[in-house]
């Protein structure tokens, strides 16, 4: 999703947590647990489902306080959503200082991101919208290259700039929600995955992105079989593997090829 | 003449700003338009406004004879094609992929092209003389190769119309002049209709069929470029005196500014009178002019290249029927400008019978006691069998000043306090 909101923001640090939707999911599903949601017989819908619905509020919260007459400054779009996910942030953080019992563990670990959870009975759900979610994200691909070369040029080249962007950003959204329901938030692989095969392959989004979606689901099993087996039976959470082995390698490749991407 | 893009009583402001009112203008098929204009005059807010960027507050574009409003962004991206001043590409796009996004109007649902995309992107790009950096990085390459990729990228979208926007302000010289070879070549083998946001007046002039002035957001005038680019409309628009003449090669105006020139007349402190003719003043009216001084001269012949300067310039000046000797008239004439000078300076002269009375004007206010610069002659100059000498040896003896050269002149000049 990086890759998207990369070409979107025309920020190479853009990725779901900074237009805070990662933050509403992770809001939506710290409330679930806390208020006791988790239990029962919709128990294991509840919690995903919550976080699916905050991510989507969450984006139209900063959609909204972004639009200014009819339109959608990016750079508006980037502060705002930075802002959102701070206070969200900030809400999290006092509901955990407020929590003291066995709830504490639940929450913590689906902030640190985890595999643990993942249904099931949820798989059906999220890899539909991941289908629908990634097909339509592939038909604007070459509608993302014009994009980098901003949203005037995009214009004049014949894309309908204003639809795109609010389409894509629902769309972000929707796998965005439905990836982090199941998941907790697992750090750094919505960054980097798409930085680094960008820099292996070239940014042209018709390969980038679907390069992407295999390149992270595939970085995502590797370390999620770190976690379960390095330390077993402990289980590491998984966002730890993410960060730890993903930052050290970005490094490399940033130094290798970096200067040849980016200037 | 059919036109492509027309504006019809627009009226178009930014919030608190007003920039158009009740604009009508067309652009038509096959021409190349020039657009031109001082800062903030309006040039790329029209342009804008031409491809739908901007919606007008009242009135209508029409492209093709379509409201402009009811076309999407695909449609006129077939018809229109921008050429902007320059563009940043955050990532490492090659030249060859920057060209083929012309082309995103055409690629299918997924985006993939066809061997036809390629064709037209290589067509474009030879074009363009830009083949060769097909591979090459967009961001590498210099300024000059930038432009001429976004040319490219421009007949990618095979378009009816090209509007540029200050293509060549960042280019050196040989580039400017390199783009607009390139875009007279395409119009000519194409018929495609260009309109071309110009900073500079010389290449505007040079190679547009049509100028338009903007002036405050009002066409001042628009027709072909020698009608267009003059001395008053240059003095009018953008408030600088300018000098205009046919380039020699081509005939199209040419404009010199002379913005210091133009400063003269309200700042002037001294005054100097400068007897010359043949040529021979040019250089001396151009650096007192460029020290302040107000200048008047006497007596030219008309059509004498110092009267031509002389003239362009505004000059008080003496007068005389072409190839005639100077008449009594022009003599009084000429010494009415000398009685309101500070000095009188005569330059060196080639002298005949018709104009012995510039030396004996000189002669008669040496005699009435003004202070007189004389240039030493040259006796190759005389052509009077020596009755010239004698003039000079009359100033000689009268008390005028002699000087070798014009910065002895120009010094002497500057020791007289105004």
């Amino acid at each position: 999703m990086g890759g998207v909101l990369q070409a979107l923001l025309r920020n190479p640090l853009a990725d779901p947590f900074v237009l805070g939707i990662s933050s509403g999911a992770a809001l939506g599903a710290v409330l679930a647990i806390l208020f006791g949601l988790g239990g029962g017989l919709l128990g294991s819908y509840m919690v995903p489902g919550t976080a699916f619905a905050a991510a989507l509020l969450t984006i139209f919260l900063v959609y909204f306080i972004a639009r200014t007459g009819g339109r959608v400054p990016l750079q508006t779009m980037l502060l705002a959503g930075v802002i959102v996910s701070s206070f969200f942030s900030a809400i999290i953080m006092f509901l955990i200082s407020m929590t003291s019992d066995e709830r504490l563990h639940s929450v913590t670990f689906w902030l640190m991101g985890s595999l643990e959870y993942m249904a099931s009975q949820n798989m059906g759900f999220i890899f539909l919208f991941l289908l629908v979610g990634a097909l339509f994200l592939l038909s604007r691909a070459k509608d993302f290259n014009l994009l980098t070369l901003g949203e005037e040029t995009a214009l004049e080249l014949g894309v309908d700039v204003e639809r795109v962007k609010m389409t894509s950003f629902v769309f972000t959204s929707l796998i965005t929600g439905a990836i982090v329901s199941g998941s907790g938030l697992i750090a750094f692989v919505g960054l980097i995955v798409p930085h680094t095969v960008r820099m292996i392959w070239g940014p042209d989004h018709r390969f980038l992105l679907p390069a992407s979606m295999l390149a992270g689901a595939m970085f995502l099993i590797a370390a999620d079989t770190l976690a379960r087996t390095l330390l077993a039976p402990l289980e590491i959470p998984v966002g730890v593997i993410t960060a730890i082995t993903g930052a050290p390698f970005f490094i490399y490749i940033l130094r290798k090829k970096g200067h040849a991407v980016y200037h | 003449m059919p036109s492509i893009i027309e504006l019809a009583s627009v009226d178009f402001g930014y919030p608190g700003r007003k920039i158009f009112s009740q604009l009508n203008f067309a652009l038509e098929k096959g021409e190349i338009l020039g657009l031109i204009g001082p800062n903030s005059s309006g040039k790329t807010t029209l342009l804008k406004l031409m491809d739908g960027l901007l919606v007008p507050d009242r009135g209508r574009v029409l492209l093709l004879g379509e409201d402009i409003k009811r076309l999407s962004r695909s449609s006129i991206a077939r018809k229109i094609a921008v050429v902007p001043s320059g563009v940043e590409v955050p990532f490492a796009f090659t030249a060859g992929e920057i060209v083929l996004m012309g082309r995103g109007i055409f690629l299918g649902r997924f985006g993939w092209e066809k061997k036809r995309d390629w064709e037209v992107v290589r067509e474009g790009m030879a074009l363009t003389n830009v083949l060769e950096l097909e591979n090459r990085p967009f961001w590498e390459l210099s300024q000059g190769e930038k432009q001429r990729v976004l040319l490219a990228r421009a007949l990618a979208q095979e378009p009816e119309v090209i509007l540029l926007d200050e293509p060549t302000s960042h280019l050196d010289l040989n580039h400017q002049i390199e783009i607009h070879e390139r875009i007279r070549h395409l119009n000519a083998l194409r018929n495609l209709t260009v309109l071309n946001i110009s900073h500079d007046l010389n290449l505007a002039a040079e190679y547009c069929h049509r100028i338009l002035m903007l002036s405050q957001g009002e066409i001042f005038c628009s027709g072909p470029p020698a009608q267009v680019i003059t001395e008053d409309h240059i003095r009018s628009v953008y408030g600088i005196e300018v000098m205009v003449e046919p380039n020699p090669i081509s005939g199209a105006p040419r404009v010199t500014p002379m913005s210091r020139a133009g400063l003269v007349r309200s700042q002037a402190s001294q005054t100097v009178h400068v007897i010359c003719g043949g040529g021979s003043g040019s250089d001396l009216i151009r650096r007192l002019l460029s020290r302040k001084i107000r200048v008047s001269l006497g007596v030219l012949n008309v059509g004498d290249s110092d009267y031509l300067i002389g003239k362009t310039l505004g000059l008080a000046m003496a007068a005389e029927a072409p190839f005639s000797p100077i008449s009594e008239k022009a003599f009084a004439e000429n010494k009415a400008l000398m009685a309101r000078a500070d000095l009188i300076i005569l330059e060196r002269l080639y002298v005949g019978r018709g104009n012995l009375g510039n030396l004996k004007a000189a002669v008669e206010a040496v005699q009435e006691g003004r202070r007189v610069l004389v240039l030493e002659s040259d006796p190759s100059q005389d052509y009077t069998g020596g009755e010239a000498r004698e003039y000079y040896q009359r100033l000689r003896d009268g008390g005028a000043t002699f000087c070798i050269d014009h910065s002895q002149i120009l010094k002497e000049v500057e020791g007289v306090p105004s």
